[in-house]
Formats: structure tokens, sequence, C-alpha cells
């Protein structure tokens, strides 16, 4: 006695059905799979693009969260400072889910070299803790980064720096308006140039806060900006910070902080799937056409059944069992052809070439790859199921509504 | 001897309409069938044979008229009711393509126990004493395509039986089988009725066939024309 005599008659009556017209059967599951392993690579690539997105944005120097205070959302103002500034950082990076935490404030400013002005930026930053948020200044084409005792040092962007026609060891002329009103001149010395060959290069200029704190007068930081180790812990993390901070300090996730990038991922991830979904759908549409086809030829032999006393239940049952296997063996298709071909775009990827940025997000890696996981896994299940379930209903109701009688006589 | 009543029809009629067209297939019908009949119904092509046999196998319900099938009223019948009713109480044997042509003459059987609910042990042992007994084991692992027109019926008979119902309809069982074969189909029909006292209706044009009726039922142009227990029948009709 093999396996399949061990089961009861319904579902090798079932399995027996995909046999009997093989090449329907292969054609249907061969289209499905096809239609689903497509979805499955839009999917994959998405979420890899997305992953790398997030992963640019927040490692170029944006941060998982953002520690503010509180209307600093809404105005961004550089003038605003934390309440306790000191007391947050020293809390975070005691934190051992954090990677890094590293403040910052800003004053606007105009350079001179020379004759030659530029409006800017000047970024206050902690040079022991900025490169590790940021990894877009580590690279310092030329010259160097700030280091802590750096005092009146500058960091520039490419574009900056030539466009003052100043390169590392060059004095600058940093003027400011502080916060009483008056003018106020400094002379910094260009220590690095950053090179990322992306419009960044244009606003990139970052100082020791300390000197942003001089030039502003405003002491303190204005943010601080935080990475986790983990940053799918992200929810949980904010949720345990919160009530830990300061009256006054707030903390927001990078969603808020950045909500066009957030729209952005969200907006192609619906879009991807409603692409998904219609491609799937109409895979879905060809196999039911196959499967009433296939309804249609067994309707003696439904006929027969149903006069033996077979109820709707039995029936539905029967040809759920089919489409069950014929999801199977689509399943078992689809993982054949999108396993691959993941998995050569998640180890491979594409090169989108240097200085290429995705919604204004500077990549430090240009190559782009999917993402492969175990989700293939529960993703082709679910796509290949569900179509092959969808795609029996009307062919079963069909059968279920038969009239014995009535078909008996016209298949006679 | 007084055997109990299977079967009682009385002035049943039976319209279908098919767009404008109305036909008439049953003109009051009236009948009895007693435990242990050995019955068929002859008459020409459209004379209404396969309705009778639809309506008494609550595969539909009557226009009109009076009509009980095991006890049961079909008029206050529904469809699940009827169907429970074919499944559990009445076995069929149909013209031909009767068998699942996927499953085995074995897998056959056991199909309908299974649709009645019986557990595995008990429908693979009834299923194959059920073949046993109509000597057909040999034939118990083939598919229909396997096997002759012949050997298809007497599967369908054994599918038929298999449960013992009481009453057993066939609507021409045997059109589709040579003269040979058709006899042997209805000697193994005959058998089961005398071993078991099953009830048995089928339609036929076949003389030879109904040889072996117990009783002949006469349809002409939806009317019982004649009824008529022949002398052989051992069935004891009054
Ligand atoms: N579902 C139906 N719709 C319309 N007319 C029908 C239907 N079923 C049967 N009829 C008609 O009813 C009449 C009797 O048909 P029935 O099938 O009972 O005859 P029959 O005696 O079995 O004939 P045959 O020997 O050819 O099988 C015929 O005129 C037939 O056309
Ligand atoms: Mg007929």
């Amino acid at each position: 006695m093999n396996f399949l005599d061990r089961l009861p008659v319904t579902p090798r009556y079932a399995l027996r059905n995909l046999a009997r017209n093989r090449r329907r059967t292969l054609l249907s599951a061969g289209g499905l799979a096809l239609g689903c392993s497509v979805a499955l690579v839009a999917i994959g690539w998405n979420r890899g693009k997305n992953e790398m997105l997030i992963n640019a944005l927040a490692e170029g120097g944006a941060g998982h969260l953002t520690v503010a205070p509180q209307g600093w959302l809404e105005s961004r103002g550089a003038r605003l400072r934390l309440n306790q500034g000191s007391r947050v950082l020293a809390m975070l990076r005691a934190d051992p889910a954090v990677r890094v935490a590293t403040p910052e404030n800003r004053v606007q400013a105009l350079l001179a070299m020379g004759t030659r002005m530029v409006g800017v930026e000047i970024q206050g930053v902690d040079p022991a803790t900025e490169p590790g948020a940021d990894r877009l200044v580590r690279k310092a084409a030329l010259g160097r980064y700030l280091v802590p005792s750096d005092r009146q040092g500058l960091v520039l962007g490419r574009t900056l720096a030539d466009r003052l026609g100043v390169g590392p060891g060059d004095s600058l002329v940093v003027t400011v308006t502080d916060s009483t009103g008056s003018m106020k001149n400094a002379m910094f010395q260009v220590l690095g140039v950053v090179d990322l060959k992306s419009k960044l290069d244009a606003a990139i200029c970052q100082a020791n806060l300390k000197d942003v704190e001089a030039l502003s007068g405003l002491p303190g930081e204005e943010k601080i900006t935080v990475l986790l180790k983990d940053p799918s812990r992200l929810g949980p993390f904010l949720a345990g910070l919160r009530p830990r901070l300061p009256r006054g300090d707030r903390a927001w996730p990078w969603q808020e902080v950045s909500p066009d990038i957030a729209n952005g991922v969200r907006l192609d991830t619906v879009f991807v799937w409603l692409i998904d979904f219609i491609l799937v759908v109409i895979a879905l549409l060809g196999v039911a056409s196959a499967q009433l086809t296939a309804v249609l030829e067994r309707r003696r032999e439904f006929a027969v059944l149903s006069a033996l006393g077979m109820r709707g239940g039995s029936m539905l049952k029967l040809l759920l069992g089919e489409a069950l296997a014929l999801g199977t063996l689509s399943l078992l298709v689809t993982l054949a052809i999108s396993c691959p071909a993941l998995l050569y775009l998640s180890r491979v990827g594409i090169d989108l070439g240097s200085g290429m940025d995705v919604a204004g997000v500077a990549l430090v890696d240009s190559v782009m790859r999917a993402d492969f996981g175990p989700w293939i896994i529960w993703e082709s299940v679910l796509l290949s199921y569900a179509a092959t379930l969808a795609a029996s209903l009307y062919p079963a109701w069909f059968a279920t509504r038969l009239d014995p009688a009535e078909a008996l006589r016209v298949a006679q | 001897m007084n055997k109990p009543i299977l079967v009682s029809a009385s002035r049943v009629r039976k319209v279908f309409h098919t767009g404008s067209v109305e036909v008439e297939a049953l003109r009051g019908v009236d009948l009895e069938l007693k435990e242990g009949d050995f019955a068929a119904v002859v008459g020409p092509s459209g004379s209404g044979k396969s309705t009778l046999l639809n309506l008494i196998g609550a595969l539909d319900s009557p226009s009109s008229g009076e009509l009980t099938v095991l006890g049961r009223p079909m008029a206050g019948l529904s469809k699940a009711g009827r169907a429970q009713l074919r499944l559990k109480e009445l076995g069929f044997v149909f013209q031909a393509y009767n068998l699942v042509p996927v499953l085995t003459a074995l897998e056959n059987v056991e199909f309908v126990l299974e649709l009645q609910g019986r557990g595995p042990a008990e429908r693979r042992s009834m299923a194959r004493q059920v073949l046993r007994e109509l000597g057909l084991e040999s034939l118990a692992g083939r598919r229909p395509s396997q096997l002759s027109g012949g050997q298809q019926q007497r599967v369908a008979v054994a599918r038929a039986v298999v449960s013992r119902p009481r009453l057993v309809l066939a609507d021409e069982p045997t059109a589709n089988l040579d003269g040979a074969n058709a006899e042997s189909l209805l000697s193994l029909m005959r058998g089961l009725r005398d071993r078991h006292g099953m009830t048995f209706l089928f339609s036929t044009h076949d003389p030879r066939v109904i040889r072996h009726a117990g009783r002949v039922v006469t349809l002409a142009d939806g009317r019982i024309t004649s009824d008529a227990a022949k002398r052989k029948a051992r069935s004891g009709r009054t």
C-alpha cells in the first residue's frame, strides 16, 4: 500500500485530476508562477531600494531618530536649543541600544575669500561622534575631517570650496549676525573638502559645535541625531525614551523628520502592490478560465456524482483540493524562478553609477540590490494559494450549481 | 403476502418548460412498487421512462400529483433533503460513463461510502466485500479505461448496492452493452434482489432484458398503458 492509498479518496481524486490534462495543468501553474514571480521580484526590488534609501538617509546624517526642543519639527528654527542637551546626550550615549548619538546646532553665515562670497548654513558638530553618524563626511577627499581639538576649522563640500576658490590650509572670513543682532567676524581655516559628486556638495559646511555656539551667541545643542544598533527596534526604543526626556524636549522618528522620504517609500510600496495585484489577477483569470473549462468537460461526471447524492460541500472540497494541489505546483515553480532571480539581484545588484541620489538622498554605495529573505517564502505561499483558490471559486460554484437531472440529460 | 410499499405514485404529472414550449412528459401516472419488485419500465423513446425514474430517484420533483418514496412525500422535500435521500437510501446505475475515470473500481465504490461519511476501515472492507460478492475482485485496482463496457456497468452496480439501499434505479443500464453482457448484468442484479431482497426499477428497450423482469410497466406518451407481473417472477404481486 503506497502513500496515496492511505489518503481518503477525495484527495486522491483531486490529485489525479491534475494529472488528467497535464498540459493544461502545467500551463496554468506555469502562467500563474510567472505572474507571481514577477510580482515577487518587484516586491524584493522595492524592499531593497527602500532599505537602501532608509540606510542612506539615516547614515547620511539624519539618523533613525532626532531629539530636539518642542516645536522644532514644525519650525526647524536654528535658534532653538534643547533644554538639557548635555544631560540627554549623556543618557543616550549610555544606552546600549544606541550606536551613536551626536549633537548639532546651526548658524547662518557668509563665507568670504577675497572678493568671493557665499551664504551658507554652518553646521556645528561634535567632531568625535559626527563621522560615526554621517558617513558622507567620513570621506574627506582633500585634507582631513575635524578633530575635537580643532578650533575655527571648517570642512566644506567640493562645490562650495570651488565657488570660494579655497582648499585645505586656506583661511576665510566668516560673518554672522548673532543672537543680539550685531554683526560678528571671525577667521576660519579650511581643514578638509568633501567630494560626494552630488548636489549635497554645495551645502556641506561643518565646524566644531563650540565655534558655532560662539558665533551665534546661543550656547547648547539644537538637536541630537541618534542611530540605533537595530533600526527595526525604533518604535519600542522611542516609546521607552519619551518618558525619560526632560520637559520641553521631544523625540521624533525619521519618518516624521523626513516625511517626504517616508511618504515616497509608502507610495512606492503601495504602487508595487497595486501593480502586483493587477499582474496576479491577470494570471488568475487565465487559471480560472482553464479551471472552468475543466469543470465543463467534467459536467457528466459531476452530474453522476451529484445524482449519487454528492452535496455542494463535498464538491467544493474536491475542487478546492484540486486548487490547493495546483497552488502547490505553482508555488514550487514560483520559488524556482523567483529565488534565483532575487538572489542574483541581492548579491550582484545593479550599478546606478556614481553620484546617484534617490529622492534627494545621496547614496554612498551606487549599487542597488534587491532584498532576499524568508519573506519570499511567505509571500509566494500567500500569492500562489490565494490566486489558485480565487481562480477556482467561480468554477467550483458553477459545479455545485449543476442540476443533476438536467446535466445527465444534456450530457447523455 | 403483504410486502411493504416502497414507492407510490398517484396522478403524477411532469411538465417541462423550454422557453414558451410546454412538454408534458408524464400525464398522470399511478404506480406502486413493493419491496422485492424487479420491474422494467418499457416504452418508445420519449414516452417518459427517464422522467419517471428521475422523479422516483428524487433527482427531480413532480409538477403535480402525489409521490411517496421510501415513506417520504417528495413534494415536501428540499434540494438538500433529496440529495440526502439519494446518498443514503437509493442506488443508481446510469446508461454510461457511470464511473469516475481517475479512480479505480475499488475507489469508485469507496468514494460513495466516503460521501456517506463512513470511516476508512469500514468503507474499505465494505467495498472489497461487494466486489467479491459480484465476482469483480480481480478488477478492483483497474481504472474504468482498463475495463470493458460490461465490466464498467457491473462495477457501477456494485457501487449502487454497496450500502444495501432498499431501492435501486437504473436508467437503460444495458443500452451500451451487447446481448451477452446485457444478460449477465441483469442476472447480477437479479441475484442481488434474490439474496438481499433489494428492489430494482430499470428502464429498457431491449427485449432480452425485458425477459428477466419480474414485472413490466409499459409507458406510452406519458401514461402507463399496461403493468403486468410475469409468471416467472418470484415477487409476490397481488
Ligand atoms: N429537461 C427537459 N426539458 C424539456 N423537455 C424534456 C426534459 N426532459 C425530458 N423532456 C421531454 O419529455 C419527454 C419524455 O422524455 P424522457 O427522457 O423521459 O423519455 P424516455 O422515455 O426516457 O426516452 P428515451 O427512450 O429516448 O430515453 C420527451 O418529449 C423529452 O423531450
Ligand atoms: Mg431515457
